[in-house]
């Protein structure tokens, strides 16, 4: 198999589950996040990833938007975690532990068999 | 591509896909937004405007993504060849079905679409590869496939039996199956005198009768028109939702933003976009 | 008897009760060879059997074919081939003997020749032997064109051939022949009863055969 970045492919499933843990500090806007995630060593995040799964989330009741003016150029879109979003980041974010601390065990299990 | 023209045409593509222009205005102008505040070229950071615009028509509508995550493996098939007469049908295919998940099943006339859902229904058999379906299967083939002299009732009894319904039973939950695709099955004549886009209903019915775990159903809505495609979409989201799987040949240009998950056949045999 | 035979058997039967039309004609079609015979006793018997044999094997064949387009999603649904197949012959294998049964009665009614009893038993093998060889030909004809040519050369030729050429036992109805012959002249007849009841058995059961490895392998096991 050739090498590649496995980041993005890791990412697809989480993807959401970061945007509603980084809306949890408070509203943000696509590009802010974007860069927010790419500093948390996620590496770049395509537009194409970033705001399907904003939208899916604000369609779902998760995420309301809101929108400002911007600096000079078009409006910006403001993601806002609603009641409903944090009870869904609560529950994901304990399942995601769970599978992380499941991917883990595994790691250790095999790195300790060596 | 420059930004303008990139932009330019996702909000041509947004219109194509007959997203709503509050919807589309606000895609574009966070996309723009985006853009200028990223310095980025728009190819590298959102993709071709066509697959980006489709992203957010999916994302857009709610019942095709709201469904519960897709659950365990219901159908799977891998590496499936066919032959049939002297020609190959299938050539190393590749397909998932799980639990939750409505998965279209497309590709141009004679790329075996058919093949592989009788192959799924357990009516042909691969000449290689392997299949694996877990669980009841409801099949309703591309013609025919009900009984011409019988009336519905009589066809949901037949078909329910089969299930291990009661006679009751099977006409009961035939006639609310029916009732979902605004069809009144209770008082219908025989199949013979149905006109073609009952005769599907009926069809479609038949092989959701008694919840088989896997649904495969091959061109169920030919022959529909809007309000009862719409409905018969409304029945599956329904049906996948309950946790349910189901396989659907179409050619509709709609079926793609309302299925979970497409799989086209033809060409690469890797699924276009997964329910994830 | 099974649930699954009994509800394939029904659904078999009352589809064929909305085709009016279709079931007067196979009424019609014994009567006719009856009837045009009418003035020579023997002979009118002789053709009522031939056509007691012919409208059985259509209306299996037919039947065989009309099952085409649910037989095979009707197995996916659950039912197996064995119990799909079987229901539906013995449908009509019920409806040839009610045919054979009201023909006795004609025949004792209007003209009696022989004993009644000797023409019950020739008339229900005659129809029990023309659903076997139309379910057979039914199970291997690709379609409706072709069952029908197929039954057309096996009654043809049943005509054709001398009866009394060995050739002849190779036909599906060489027993109806036998076993009316025998109606007709009692217990004195040359015909032999038991020479007659084993054809008419090896016939029933290669049809079977060949239905059971046509239908599986069209059905899917």
């Amino acid at each position: 198999m050739k090498r590649t970045d496995q980041r993005p492919a890791w990412l697809r499933g989480v993807l959401d589950l970061c945007l509603l843990a980084l809306l949890d500090e408070g509203e943000a806007y696509g590009y802010e996040l974007a860069r927010r995630l790419e500093e948390l060593g996620f590496g770049a995040i395509p537009g194409g990833s970033l705001y399907p799964a904003l939208l899916r989330r604000e369609k779902l009741g998760h995420l309301r938007a809101e929108w400002r003016a911007g600096d000079g150029g078009p409006g910006r879109k403001y993601y806002v975690l609603t009641p409903a979003g944090r009870a869904a980041l609560s529950e994901e974010r304990a399942a995601w532990r769970a599978f992380a601390g499941s991917v883990e065990a595994a790691l250790a299990g095999a790195e300790a068999a060596r | 591509m420059r930004t303008a023209t990139w932009i330019e045409q996702l909000a041509h593509e947004l219109a194509a896909l007959d997203v709503p222009s509050a919807d589309a205005a606000a895609i574009v102008v966070e996309a723009e937004s985006h853009l200028g505040e990223a310095a980025a070229d728009p190819l590298a950071a959102f993709g071709a405007p066509a697959a980006y615009a489709r992203l957010m028509a999916d994302a857009l509508a709610p019942a095709a993504s709201a469904g519960p995550a897709a659950g365990r493996v219901r159908a799977r098939v891998a590496g499936v060849h066919k032959r049939y007469r002297g020609r190959t049908v299938l050539d190393g295919v590749d397909l998932t079905v799980r639990d939750g998940e409505a998965v279209l099943l497309i590709g141009p006339n004679g790329c075996g679409k058919s093949t592989l859902v009788r192959i799924l229904a357990g009516l042909q058999r691969p000449d290689g590869g392997r299949v694996a379906v877990d669980g009841s299967v409801g099949y309703a083939p591309q013609h025919g496939g009900v009984a011409p002299h019988l009336t519905p009732s009589e066809q949901f009894v037949l078909f329910g039996r089969a299930r291990g319904l009661s006679r009751a039973a099977a006409i009961r939950d035939g006639v609310r199956l029916a009732d979902q695709l605004a069809w009144d099955a209770a008082r219908a004549p025989v199949a013979a005198a149905l006109s073609g886009g009952t005769r599907q209903k009926l069809s479609i019915v038949l092989a959701a009768l008694g919840e088989p775990d896997l649904l495969l159903l091959d061109e169920p809505y030919q022959g529909l028109d809007l309000d009862s495609a719409q409905r018969f979409w409304e029945l599956l989201w329904d049906w996948r939702d309950r946790g349910r799987a189901a396989l659907v040949v179409a050619h509709a240009r709609d079926a793609l933003e309302r299925a979970d998950a497409v799989v086209e056949l033809g060409r690469a045999s890797a699924p276009l976009r997964s329910a994830a | 008897m099974s649930a699954a035979l009994l509800s394939v058997g029904e659904m078999t039967l009352r589809g064929l009760s909305r085709r009016r039309a279709s079931l007067a004609l196979l009424f019609a079609l014994p009567l006719a060879f009856y009837l045009a015979r009418h003035g020579q006793p023997w002979q009118a018997v002789r053709f009522l059997g031939v056509g007691l044999a012919w409208a059985a094997s259509t209306i299996a064949l037919f039947a065989a074919l009309d099952a085409r387009g649910t037989e095979p999603r009707l197995r996916v649904s659950g039912w197996s081939w064995r119990d799909l197949v079987a229901g539906r012959v013995g449908a009509i294998a019920l409806l040839g003997l009610v045919l054979a049964g009201c023909y006795v009665a004609l025949v004792a009614v209007d003209r009696p020749i022989g004993t009644t009893g000797s023409l019950a038993l020739a008339l229900a093998v005659t129809a029990i032997t023309g659903v076997a060889t139309g379910s057979a030909l039914g199970a291997l004809a690709p379609r409706e064109l072709e069952g029908a040519l197929l039954l057309f050369i096996v009654a043809g030729l049943q005509m054709v051939v001398d009866p009394e050429a060995g050739a002849a036992r190779l036909l599906p109805f060489w027993s109806t022949r036998e076993l009316m012959t025998r109606a007709i002249e009692g217990s004195s007849s040359s015909a032999s009863l038991a020479a007659a009841l084993v054809h008419a058995g090896a016939t029933v059961a290669l049809c079977a055969l060949v239905t059971a490895i046509a239908s599986r392998r069209r059905i899917g096991a």
